[in-house]
């Protein structure tokens, strides 16, 4: 399935006294994830965090599977976490403005296996004091993964959709060194590249932060 | 309680987590809470629970799959004021 799907978390506009709230966290987390993360009990990983971390995997893994499953519905407790691996070392992602790269270091990001609607998706997530990104594929290679994160200086829709698509636009005119990039919106409200089609792309806002990600085969560039 | 009275129900509820109070004001069934009133999905949860509080409900996750627009919303609002009596 050629598809990408991402997600960010602005912690800070999350109500963490509310996240903690059974009646909040229940309509993310499945039983069997609640008991995970409490008979585990991660030194690295506050509970709310966890939360955010389980919504950001699922809401990426759903915006996935929505570029083909158009009449999906998006039901958190439904897209259930089966393997959860954290990261060996402390996350070096330092976000002073921006961060890009390809691909994940494992060592350095939240490793997720997903399932949804009996498909198995996998997810790579960075989690900082400020923020939580994730990325879903279907597959556990992310090699051909671009993915790219901004604080921004103001949050509103118009905005966080500016900032995040200069920021594409511009990575995206390195790679194939032209100016003749724009993005589109298709009828399903994904973002496409108008003159590279086949390459999904994927876009994430929250707050002060924008990000994207998107799939590049070797034979694309 | 009608329809229209939950729409406008619904309006209130929805105000917090939107800048687009124009799109709001003209709400209608067919509204759609992240395409249309540019609502950050992370703020979901919030709404159903803002929901069940204002109308003493419970939305267990089946209806919640069920709301795709402000008319599905309504629905299950509806359906477990309905449930109550």
């Amino acid at each position: 399935m050629t598809s990408i799907g991402n997600d960010i978390v602005a912690l800070q506009c999350t109500d963490p006294k509310r996240t903690k709230q059974k009646r909040f966290y229940s309509k993310i987390l499945s039983p069997e994830e609640i008991e995970f993360f409490k008979s585990n009990g991660f030194q690295t990983l506050s509970f709310e965090n966890f939360i955010w971390l389980a919504w950001s995997v699922k809401e990426s893994v759903y915006k996935f599977h929505k570029r083909h499953q158009r009449n999906i519905s998006f039901a958190p407790t439904k897209i259930t976490i089966n393997e959860f691996q954290l990261p060996s070392k402390q996350n070096d992602l330092h976000l002073s403005h921006a961060a890009e790269g390809i691909s994940f270091k494992r060592q350095s990001c939240y490793s997720c296996e997903v399932r949804h609607d009996s498909l198995t998706f996998y997810t790579r997530s960075f989690v900082t004091g400020k923020l939580i990104f994730t990325v879903a594929n279907d597959t556990e290679c992310f090699n051909n993964v671009h993915w790219g994160l901004k604080e921004i200086s103001e949050d509103g829709y118009i905005m966080q959709s500016q900032e995040v698509r200069n920021l594409t636009i511009n990575k995206l005119r390195k790679i194939f060194l032209t100016d003749e990039i724009s993005i589109e919106k298709s009828e399903l409200g994904y973002p496409v590249i108008a003159q590279q089609k086949s390459i999904p792309l994927s876009f994430s806002h929250h707050g002060k932060f924008v990000g994207y990600a998107f799939v590049l085969n070797e034979t694309v560039a | 309680m009608s329809r229209q009275e939950i729409l406008e129900g619904l309006k209130t509820v929805l105000a917090p987590y939107t800048m687009d109070k124009e799109a709001l004001h003209s709400m209608n069934d067919e509204t759609e809470f992240i395409k249309d009133l540019k609502i950050n999905s992370a703020n979901l949860v919030d709404i159903i629970i803002d929901a069940e509080e204002r109308y003493d409900i419970e939305i267990d996750a089946d209806s919640a799959e069920k709301i795709h627009n402000a008319g599905d919303c309504i629905d299950v609002i509806l359906e477990k004021m309905k449930e109550k009596i």
